[in-house]
């Protein structure tokens, strides 16, 4: 038992350039995204049980880590909730004039996504993972993956001003997801 | 023939099966505007690896590594700013005051004890001494009386 648990250790070690990488997509960051990652390494250690053999340990720490990401987003809005002054309307609707900026950062536009749309762009087109992995970690159908796959892609390539025709991203894509269990 | 943008995102992911992504290849070579889109799609996902790959050459923190090496299982003692700890607070102080109370129970029921204790001997004694009052001023009565008729008989002598 506990030679398994020193092997998963350093399966972990192998792989924490890419649990920071997948981090860093998800908050925006580098200290946030490093607690995460340290969170998600003791949530993996204390639960080494739940690895099954049929799926990556990679896909199972991404898994653990998008879901301490999630607690902790939750966590953060409930602080938020009690803390947030009135004038947080305002500035919400004035996203500080970045619509000015010509050049904005990869980084700076996958920030100002929705989160559901900031997960899946970061397992599918950074993490490189199959839309069939990352439902499964995400933990729901693929048809969610491809449609909030497409509306991140959307956003991205309008935020980048990398859109292919100016008439797609308006014809594009619904507004709401039929499949989405949110 | 028209595709959808969903089989387009599909094929630059990879995700298309033989035939499907033969259609889509067909398709490429006979319409500009859909080789466009395609080409848009696989180059977003070049931005987004060349955005985030830089973290894959960052040097790791030295506390991940030795994190990931503590092989017991339990949660390390050392993490300084642990943010879950924060959600767990509140529910510290309810689970410590169940624990505590039978602590302040003993001298409660002290008290308690006392209370009786002291509301015997007030029974006991302090009946006898509060009843006492009564009585002398019930002997008193009369006594008056005497002397009330005291000064009746030397009247009427």
């Amino acid at each position: 038992m506990k030679a398994l648990s020193e092997d998963l250790g350093e399966q972990i070690v192998g792989l924490l350039p890419r649990l920071r990488r997948f981090a860093r997509t998800l908050t925006g960051n580098v200290h946030d995204a490093d607690d995460l990652v340290h969170i998600a390494i003791e949530r993996a250690l204390s639960r080494s049980e739940q690895l099954r053999a049929d799926s990556p340990v990679s896909s199972w720490l991404f898994g653990i880590l998008r879901n301490a990401w999630i607690d902790e987003a939750r966590a953060r809005n409930r602080r938020n909730r009690v803390f947030a002054p009135e004038e947080l309307g305002e500035s919400v609707a004035d996203p500080s004039g970045h619509q000015h900026a010509d050049v904005i950062s990869v980084q700076g536009a996958l920030a100002r996504l929705p989160d559901e749309q900031r997960e899946v762009v970061g397992l599918v087109l950074v993490e490189g993972l199959s839309y069939k992995e990352a439902a499964a970690i995400m933990n729901v159908p693929v048809g969610t993956v491809t449609s909030r796959l497409a509306r991140g892609r959307d956003a991205l390539q309008v935020m980048l001003g990398t859109s292919p025709d100016g008439t797609h991203a308006a014809h594009g894509r619904p507004g709401t997801d039929a499949q989405d269990p949110r | 023939m028209t595709i959808s943008d969903d089989v387009l995102m599909a094929y630059a992911d990879g995700e298309l099966d033989l035939r499907t992504r033969a259609q889509v290849e067909d398709a490429i070579a006979a319409d500009p505007q859909i080789a466009r889109r395609v080409a848009a799609h696989q180059a977003l996902r070049g931005t987004l690896r060349a955005g985030f790959d830089k973290v894959l050459d960052e040097p790791v923190p030295d506390r991940l590594i030795a994190a990931a090496r503590a092989t017991s299982g339990a949660p390390s003692q050392s993490r300084v700013e642990p943010p879950q700890d924060r959600v767990v607070v509140p529910l510290r102080p309810r689970r410590t005051r169940t624990l505590a109370l039978p602590r302040w129970a003993l001298p409660q029921w002290g008290a308690i004890a006392a209370s009786f204790v002291l509301g015997a001997l007030v029974w006991h004694f302090g009946t006898d001494w509060y009843s006492s009052g009564p009585v002398t001023e019930r002997n008193a009565a009369p006594r008056s009386g005497y002397v009330g008729q005291g000064p009746l008989q030397p009247i009427g002598k």
